[in-house]
């Protein structure tokens, strides 16, 4: 039972193992629950997959981890979410501080009507820093991590909304970077591109991977394959089964994951 | 199947689109013809004067002095020596001839002067008599139509010179009672005045001649009801009599008017101004202009104006308001230092002698012919010759205007009588009057002044746009700076922040406040705000002092609870958390405001502000004008920018959030500049809105056409100008037309405004095209 292995970690957290960490969460909009009793650990520097039919709630708990679901009215999470061994839902948390350290890419790409330059040092700006080397230093380092650095190093003044949508979406996920965060999320970013466009993602955060735990969202099971370690599948906003991608796509332990990455549903 | 016309789609279609277009352009059409309607009302402005020769040809007499015509243009006098001859001017026929009256047995008359006026012909014999004839025309109606009938009534006569020798110059002018004030220059060059009472009686007798000392009198005139002589000398220097005390006259001022002998003399309609010209060519206005004394009576120098008055000494200054600028300071008294006559402009067109002044008995225009021929139209308030006519004629006495001023008369060296029509509509206006600065009678230096009527014909107009469009200007800037931090914020706060059930109520509350008609609000404004806030400024000051103290609290409060409480409290709760702190700020602000105002300010802070910073504190100033027209602002920049702020998408603010932004970061940051399209096409808006209003700044602003951007003061607008004064300004008359104009401006204005807002609002919409 996938269960059973994941409780054989969970406990000896003094030295926080895993970056994300969540006991018992259950996740409810309204009187609509939305997870269920989800008990996970993501690995550092590992690039984990949520895959799930539509509705499963793979985003929402995705979502969960930098406290976005906030805005949403009613919406109450019950249960731990720790990271790096806090947890994230207490009081005291900052919840600016918990999304600098979270970053987080969205399906659509969403930069903003500035310049290149600014989208990027946005983040930082909000920050509080001013000093222009710096925010020049960041610039370039977080364009050259997502990949863009050479396609837009003679147009930083330029408009972000002039740039193709993948390029866009690598903006993005620039900007996140340039937050200097540990772990990224990601909510399908190469569900609206072409492939090209999603292969140049898919390369990027295997680059990523080196610094940073990722969490990513896919509809698309040759994506998890192609791009993940690990692998979560949700179910009817339960986790049905975790494990290393490999041995999650070759011999899945349970039925309803094997229907699900045959294709028999979906 | 059914033949014939059918409906198809595509016809409707076709019906529809004409329909649309028909309608779009027929709006256009409209707005420009009434465009077009304001401006062809206010163009009659722009046209200059016209003077031309009238075509009949009059057989001269000998020895004319005098002439004149009636107000009908029909009929022409000339007055000889021993006869005057009334002509038809339409054909030049002599109508009448009548001997000239009150003549003594053997005497012949030498010289005369026509005010048309007065209608008196005063005429100086060859015996040192002065008589004084009304010349009237009486208007008589025959079937074939009106005739006018002229008539002589003869007044007075009076015995002036008592050698009995010729008199050289004889003036006369009439006061209330009918009284006659006569002034002559008689052979020996002395100077005689005389008053004739309503029986013809000579009351009083005086002789002026001792001060002129080696000078000689060459033209008089009087004016103010025979109060004040005026008389040029041969060397160009200007003498004047007070004859208020009729029997001590006064030699109150002399001024060296001109560089050579004054040829011609005559005080403009309303006897303020004396024009003056010489034989070198120079015609000039001259009033009285006031001089101050400013008296410092501290024990340390004062500067003023960039001169240094020391401690008990004076200063004597052309009046710029300093009794206003120093009623606060008691220790400094400003008294009036003496009211010399001072050469206000001049018009040099003449480059010979001039040698008559004709005064229109209409406004402040007058007439000038000079020896080669050359005639003159002019007014003296805009300070422009409005027409030069070379005429053929060497030069011309008795120069007189019609009394409607629509026409000239002036006498030949032959005694040909010449006539000219005049047609000069708006002659008080002009791009110098509208736009600049004038210097009006009685006023110490030029200056804006819009004052269109008074109680008197006499009246100069002033006419100066330059207030009416600063009053604009400040009725909109204190608008705007009340109603914009306002509406953002506010639009800021229920578009990001507030919950939807509080949007939903707040929203078309500010919007219903589009309905309440402007005349509800300028009348609230008006008759309850402004004595309100006039009998409660402490107070009211207080509350406004204490407000951000009160939030401040608030906010402290807020930090210091557990943030337990903090996290569980619902959105939106934060504004009933505030609300005690706000009350109590104000409740505090308004009980303090009276013990500060009696311990700080000696228990009337309106009186401080004008005690001590000389700030005069209207009732219906500009914070009345601010708040009023605000409220009538605030629902339009309000609605638009809550609907910019809320279409900015959602993904922008999931964006700033992930990235770590606060709510108040992301509304600053995102929010506020990719609405900025939104926010600026607004606050245009309500700016257009603000300028155009009328109602409530007619009714809030006083109306006084003052330059003060004091917030204490009020103001008047262009569009209350003409709210105003367009029911007593007379059709198509020079006011009727400045107020269409006034309205043109305002209509470009506007349209600048709405353009330019269009053009900046498309520029950042285009740089924050798509999303």
């Amino acid at each position: 039972m996938s269960q059973n292995t994941v409780k054989q970690d969970a406990g000896q957290a003094v030295e926080p193992k895993f970056a994300v960490e969540t006991r018992d969460l259950r996740f409810y909009y309204g009187e609509v629950q939305a997870l269920n009793q989800i008990t996970l650990q993501i690995p550092r520097n590992q690039v984990t997959a949520f895959i799930g039919p539509s509705g499963c709630g793979k985003s929402t708990l995705l979502r969960c981890f930098n406290r976005m679901n906030d805005v949403i009215e009613n919406s109450r999470a019950i249960g731990e979410i720790l990271i790096d061994g806090e947890d994230i839902y207490h009081p005291h948390v900052q919840i600016e501080e918990l999304r600098k350290k979270v970053g987080m890419v969205f399906q659509k790409s969403n930069p903003f009507p500035m310049s290149i330059e600014e989208n990027l040092t946005f983040g930082p700006r909000m920050r509080g820093i001013r000093d222009r080397g710096r925010l020049e230093q960041i610039v370039e380092t977080s364009l050259r991590r997502a990949d863009l650095w050479r396609e837009v190093e003679d147009r930083l003044k330029q408009s972000a909304l002039a740039l193709s949508g993948g390029q866009q979406q690598r903006l993005c996920i620039a900007r996140t970077l340039a937050n200097e965060p540990d772990i990224v999320l990601m909510d399908e970013p190469a569900s609206a591109l072409d492939p090209i466009s999603t292969a140049k993602i898919e390369e990027t955060i295997f680059e990523l991977k080196r610094d940073y735990t990722i969490v990513i969202v896919t509809h698309n099971m040759q994506q998890a394959a192609r791009c993940s370690d690990r692998t979560a599948f949700f179910y009817l906003g339960e986790l049905i089964e975790v494990d290393s991608t490999e041995q999650l796509f070759s011999r899945p332990e349970k039925k309803q994951t094997e229907d699900y990455i045959t294709g028999k549903f979906g | 199947m059914r033949q014939g016309w059918q409906l198809t789609p595509r016809v409707w279609d076709g019906l529809a689109r004409y329909f649309i277009v028909g309608g779009g352009v027929t709006l256009i059409l409209a707005v420009l013809a009434i465009l077009l309607f304001i401006m062809k009302e206010a163009l009659p402005l722009a046209g200059g004067a016209d003077v031309s020769p009238a075509e009949s040809r009059f057989p001269g007499i000998q020895n004319a002095l005098a002439a004149g015509i009636d107000e009908y243009q029909e009929i022409g006098f000339v007055a000889g020596s021993e006869e005057i001859v009334f002509y038809r001017l339409s054909d030049g026929s002599v109508v009448d001839r009548a001997v000239q009256p009150s003549l003594s047995q053997g005497a012949r008359v030498a010289v005369a002067t026509y005010d048309p006026r007065t209608r008196l012909l005063v005429t100086g014999s060859t015996d040192g008599r002065v008589a004084v004839t009304r010349v009237d025309f009486t208007v008589r109606w025959q079937e074939t139509g009106r005739v006018i009938v002229p008539r002589l009534r003869a007044h007075a006569v009076a015995l002036l010179d008592s050698l009995q020798q010729p008199l050289q110059q004889v003036v006369g002018d009439r006061d209330e009672d009918g009284a006659i004030g006569l002034a002559t220059v008689t052979a020996s060059g002395e100077l005689v005045y005389a008053y004739i009472d309503e029986e013809g009686d000579v009351t009083t007798l005086e002789r002026l001649e001792s001060t002129l000392a080696e000078r000689h009198p060459t033209r008089l005139t009087l004016s103010l009801a025979a109060e004040l002589l005026a008389v040029g000398t041969d060397d160009g220097t200007l003498y004047f009599w007070s004859l208020v005390d009729a029997e001590s006259p006064q030699l109150e001022d002399h001024v060296n008017a001109a560089e050579s002998r004054i040829g011609a003399l005559q005080f403009l309609l309303g006897d303020q101004s004396l024009i003056v010209g010489s034989d070198g060519g120079q015609v000039s206005v001259w009033f009285r202009v006031r001089y101050v004394r400013v008296e410092n009576r501290t024990a340390e120098s004062v500067e003023v104006d960039g001169v240094e008055i020391g401690p008990n000494a004076s200063h004597v200054f052309l009046d710029r308001d300093y009794g206003r600028r120093f009623a606060n300071r008691p220790a400094i008294r400003v008294q009036t230092a003496g009211r010399p006559w001072t050469r206000v402009r001049s018009f040099d067109i003449h480059t010979n002698a001039v040698t008559g002044i004709a005064v229109s008995p209409r406004g402040k225009g007058f007439a000038s012919f000079s020896a080669g021929g050359r005639l003159g139209l002019h007014n003296s308030t805009s300070g422009r010759s409005l027409n030069i006519l070379e005429t053929e004629i060497e030069g011309v006495q008795s120069f007189v205007f019609a009394p409607r001023a629509d026409a000239l008369a002036g006498l030949d060296a032959d005694g040909g009588l010449h006539v000219w029509h005049v047609d000069n509509p708006h002659p008080e206006t002009g791009a110098q009057v509208l736009f600049g600065k004038v210097w009006y009678e009685g006023y110490s230096r030029p200056e804006y002044v819009w004052q269109s009527t008074g109680g008197t014909e006499e009246f100069e107009p002033k006419l100066s746009l330059v207030p009416l469009f600063v009053g604009t200007l400040k009725g909109t800037l204190y608008a705007m700076v009340f109603s914009i931090p306002l509406s953002i914020l506010g639009a800021l706060y229920l578009s990001q922040l507030a919950t939807p059930g509080l949007r939903s109520i707040i929203k078309p509350t500010v919007e219903l406040m589009a309905a309440v008609p402007s005349v509800v609000v300028g009348f609230l404004a008006a008759l309850w705000l402004a004595p309100l806030l006039e009998n409660n400024l402490a107070p009211i000051l207080g509350a406004v002092l204490l407000l951000p103290v009160g939030l401040g609290a608030a906010i402290g409060t807020w930090m210091l609870l557990p943030i337990t409480w903090r996290q569980t409290a619902r959105p939106g709760s934060e504004l009933l958390f505030m609300l005690p702190f706000l009350v109590a700020a104000i409740l505090v602000g308004v009980s303090l405001g009276r013990p500060l105002e009696a311990g700080l300010f000696g228990g009337d802070i309106r009186q401080w502000l004008y005690d001590t910073l000389a700030i005069r504190y209207d009732q219906r100033n500009s914070i009345i004008v601010g708040i009023a027209l605000g409220f009538a602002v605030i629902p339009i920049i309000f609605s638009i920018c809550e609907d910019a702020m809320s279409s900015v998408p959602p993904s922008l603010t999931s964006a700033a959030f992930a990235l770590g932004a606060s709510r108040w970061q992301t509304a600053l940051h995102v929010i506020l500049p990719a609405a900025s399209p939104g926010i600026f096409a607004a606050v245009m808006l309500g700016l257009g809105r603000a300028i155009g209003e009328t109602m409530i700044v007619l009714m809030a602003t006083g109306n006084t056409p003052i330059l003060d951007l004091s917030p204490f003061n009020g103001m008047r607008t262009m569009s209350a100008a003409i709210a105003v004064e367009i029911p007593e300004a007379p059709h198509g008359g020079t006011l009727y037309r400045v107020l269409f104009l006034t309205g043109t401006l305002l209509f470009l204005f506007t349209f600048l405004i709405n353009t330019g807002a269009d053009v900046v609002s498309r520029r950042l919409r285009k740089r924050y095209a798509q999303f």
